[in-house]
C-alpha cells in the first residue's frame, strides 16, 4: 500500500466519522463514542505491548486514576470548567505512569506482568476501600447536568450525544496523530530497539530505563485522558473501571485487533464493542464466545484481525503481479 | 484483653492452614514458571476445577474421600492435556503469546464453570468423620477439618520434597529449573520432565481444590482470589525456589489471617503492599535466583 492510498483511506474514514451522526441512530453514535475512547486506551496499551514488548496486566490503573481524578473535580468542585478537569485527569495519569513505571521498569518478562497486575489491584483496592474519597462500591456520580463552555461556540450539555461524539472524535484524532508521531520520534525508535534486543540497545549507550520511564509517563497520560473521557461519557465512576477485568478487556481488545500493529487496538475495540453488543443481545454466554474467539486468535492468528487483513491484501497483490508478468 | 490474646493462636492456625493451601497451588505454578518461563494463568483455574469436580463427585457418590482421590487425578490429566495441546503449540512464538493463551484459557474455563454451575457459592458438606471440634488446650476449640487440611498438606509437602530431593526425577526437575538448555544437552528429556512437572503441579492444585471445597465452599470467584495470592507468593518467594514458595505462602497466609482481624479496612491492600515492597527492594524475590 503506498502513501497516497493510505492518505486517501484515512481521509475517507475521517469524513465518514464526521458524517456518521447524520445517518446513524443515537444508539450507534453512543457505541462509536465508546469505541473511540477504548481505542485511545488501546493505543496507549499498544505503545507498551506492541511497540516496546512489555505485557502489562494493570493498564486499567491509569485509566481509572484519570477517571477518578476528573470525577473528583466534577463531583467536589462545581466551579472548575469541564475541559480543565479533563486536563487534570490526563496529568494524574501521567504522574501515575511515572510513579508505577519507576517501580516496575527494571523488571522483565513475566515479573513485569505480575508486578503491573499487583499495582493495578492495589489501585483498585484503594478506590474500593477509601469510601470517604471515592464513594467505595457506589462510586461517584452527579455531573450529568454539567456543560462544556466554549468561547465562541456556546454551551453544550454532556447529555448531548452528538456533541459528545464530536468532542471525543476530535480528541481521538489528535491522540492517534500524536501516538503515530511518537512512534516515529527518536524515543519511539529507541523503544522499538528495546523490544528487539534490550541488551544490545543498552550496549549502544542508550539508557533503557530512562526511555521506558518516558514511555510509562506517555502511556499513562493517554490512558488517563481516555479514562477522563470515559467517565464523562458514562456519567459515573466506579471501582470496576479500574479492576483487573478492565485491564483484561484492554488485553482482549488489543489481541483481537492484533497487538503488534498500530491499527490493532483501534480495529480491536471496534470489533469488541460491537461483538459484545450483538452477542450479548442473543445469549448470556457472550463472555464464553469472546474467550474462545480470543484463544483461537492467539493459537492460530497471533497477528490479529489487522494482520489477517494485511496478509490477505499482500497475497492478492502478489497474485496480480504474477498474472501481469 | 484476655479474650483478645486468646484468639491469637487461633488466628495463627487459620493463617497456617490458609498458607499451606496457597502453597499447594503456588508450588506447582512456581516450578512450571521457572522451567518454561510461562506465567500460567490457567493454573488457578485447575484448582477451581478441582473444587467443582469434588462438588460434582460428592453429588453423585456422596463420598468426600473418593473425590479426594479422583478429582486431583482429573486435574492432572487436564494439566497434561493443556500442556500438550495448547502451551506447546505457542511455545516457539514467545512468552507474550503463551501468557495470552493461558489467560484466554482461564477466561474460557471460568465462563464454562459459570455456565454449568452458576455464580452462587455451592456448599460442600464437611466429611462426617471431621465435623467435630478438637480441644487444643484449655478453652481453645479448633475445627478438626482445618487440622485435617493442615496435616494433609504437610504430608503432601513432605512427599513433594521427597520426590524433589531423593529421586532421579527430582534431580532432573531441579536441573531443568536451574538451566534447561544445559540439562537438555546432558541428555535429560526436558519435554518429558516438563509434562511431568505440569502433571504434578496440577495434581497438587487439584488436591488444594478438593480440600478447600468444604472449608470455603465452591464458587467461580475462587479463581481470582487464588491467582492473586499465588502471584504474591511467587513475587515474595522468588521464582523456582520451593523453599521460598513455602516461606512466602506462610507469610501470605498470616498476613491474610491477621490483616482481616486487626486492619479490616486495608486488609485487602496489605497483600499488594507486601508484593510491591518486595518487588521494589528485591525484584527476584526473597529466595529467588538472580536474573
Amino acid at each position: 500500500m503506498n502513501r497516497s492510498v493510505q492518505g486517501a483511506g484515512i481521509l475517507f474514514i475521517l469524513i465518514l466519522a464526521v458524517m456518521c451522526p447524520w445517518f446513524m441512530g443515537k444508539f450507534h453514535i453512543y457505541l462509536l463514542t465508546e469505541i473511540m475512547i477504548y481505542s485511545m486506551l488501546g493505543l496507549s496499551y499498544y505503545l507498551l505491548l506492541g511497540h516496546t514488548g512489555l505485557l502489562s496486566l494493570g493498564h486499567a490503573a491509569y485509566f481509572g486514576i484519570g477517571g477518578y481524578t476528573t470525577a473528583l473535580f466534577l463531583h467536589g468542585m462545581p466551579g472548575v470548567p469541564v475541559s480543565l478537569t479533563l486536563l487534570f485527569g490526563a496529568i494524574s495519569g501521567l504522574l501515575a505512569g511515572f510513579l508505577i513505571g519507576s517501580m516496575v521498569l527494571r523488571l522483565t518478562k513475566i515479573y513485569f506482568s505480575f508486578a503491573t497486575l499487583a499495582f493495578g489491584q492495589m489501585v483498585w483496592a484503594i478506590a474500593w476501600k477509601w469510601r470517604g474519597l471515592t464513594g467505595g462500591d457506589d462510586g461517584l456520580t452527579g455531573w450529568s447536568a454539567r456543560e462544556f463552555v466554549f468561547p465562541f461556540l456556546g454551551r453544550f450539555s454532556l447529555t448531548h450525544v452528538t456533541f459528545l461524539y464530536y468532542f471525543v472524535l476530535l480528541i481521538t484524532v489528535i491522540t492517534i496523530g500524536v501516538c503515530w508521531c511518537f512512534t516515529r520520534t527518536p524515543l519511539g525508535n529507541t523503544l522499538a530497539a528495546v523490544k528487539s534486543n534490550p541488551t544490545r540497545t543498552n550496549f549502544l549507550g542508550i539508557n533503557i530505563n530512562a526511555a521506558k520511564l518516558m514511555l510509562f509517563g506517555f502511556t499513562g497520560l493517554i490512558a488517563g485522558l481516555s479514562g477522563s473521557l470515559f467517565i464523562l461519557f458514562k456519567k459515573m465512576v466506579a471501582p470496576n473501571f479500574l479492576d483487573m477485568f478492565m485491564s483484561f478487556d484492554v488485553v482482549v481488545m488489543s489481541v483481537i485487533g492484533g497487538y503488534s500493529s498500530f491499527l490493532g487496538p483501534i480495529v480491536g475495540s471496534f470489533v469488541y464493542v460491537y461483538m459484545v453488543e450483538y452477542i450479548s443481545a442473543v445469549t448470556d454466554r457472550w463472555q464464553l464466545i469472546m474467550g474462545v474467539f480470543f484463544m483461537l486468535l492467539v493459537l492460530f492468528y497471533p497477528k490479529g484481525l489487522v494482520g489477517m487483513f494485511k496478509d490477505v491484501l499482500k497475497r492478492r497483490i502478489f497474485l496480480k503481479r504474477k498474472v501481469c508478468s | 484483653m484476655e479474650s483478645q490474646l486468646s484468639i491469637l493462636p487461633v488466628l495463627f492456625l487459620h493463617g497456617l492452614v490458609y498458607g499451606m493451601l496457597i502453597f499447594l497451588v503456588a508450588s506447582g505454578l512456581t516450578l512450571v514458571m521457572s522451567m518454561m518461563d510461562i506465567l500460567n494463568f490457567a493454573h488457578a483455574s485447575i484448582y477451581m476445577i478441582g473444587a467443582f469436580v469434588c462438588y460434582q463427585i460428592i453429588q453423585w457418590t456422596n463420598s468426600f474421600w473418593f473425590a479426594l482421590v479422583v478429582a486431583p487425578l482429573v486435574c492432572a490429566l487436564l494439566g497434561v492435556l493443556m500442556e500438550r495441546g495448547l502451551i506447546r503449540k505457542v511455545h516457539a512464538s514467545g512468552h507474550v503469546d503463551e501468557l495470552l493463551l493461558t489467560f484466554g484459557l482461564a477466561m474460557v474455563i471460568m465462563e464454562v464453570i459459570k455456565w454449568i454451575y452458576g455464580t452462587n457459592p455451592l456448599p460442600v458438606p464437611v466429611p462426617r468423620q471431621l465435623t467435630r471440634s478438637v480441644q487444643l488446650w484449655s478453652g481453645i476449640q479448633y475445627p478438626s477439618y482445618r487440622l485435617f487440611i493442615l496435616l494433609l498438606s504437610l504430608a503432601v509437602l513432605a512427599f513433594l520434597f521427597y520426590i524433589l530431593k531423593k529421586t532421579r526425577l527430582g534431580i532432573s526437575i531441579r536441573a531443568c529449573v536451574q538451566d534447561g538448555e544445559m540439562a537438555s544437552a546432558l541428555g535429560t528429556n526436558v519435554s518429558v520432565v516438563f509434562v511431568t512437572v505440569m502433571a504434578i503441579g496440577t495434581w497438587l492444585a487439584g488436591i488444594a481444590g478438593v480440600i478447600v471445597a468444604p472449608y470455603l465452599s465452591v464458587y467461580p470467584g475462587m479463581f481470582s482470589d487464588m491467582i492473586l495470592d499465588c502471584f504474591a507468593v511467587i513475587a515474595v518467594g522468588g521464582l523456582g525456589s520451593l523453599g521460598g514458595a513455602l516461606v512466602a505462602s506462610l507469610i501470605v497466609g498470616q498476613v491474610q489471617s491477621f490483616g482481616v482481624i486487626f486492619l479490616p479496612t486495608i486488609s485487602i491492600i496489605l497483600i499488594y503492599v507486601v508484593m510491591v515492597v518486595v518487588f521494589t527492594l528485591k525484584p527476584s524475590g526473597l529466595f529467588g535466583k538472580k536474573e
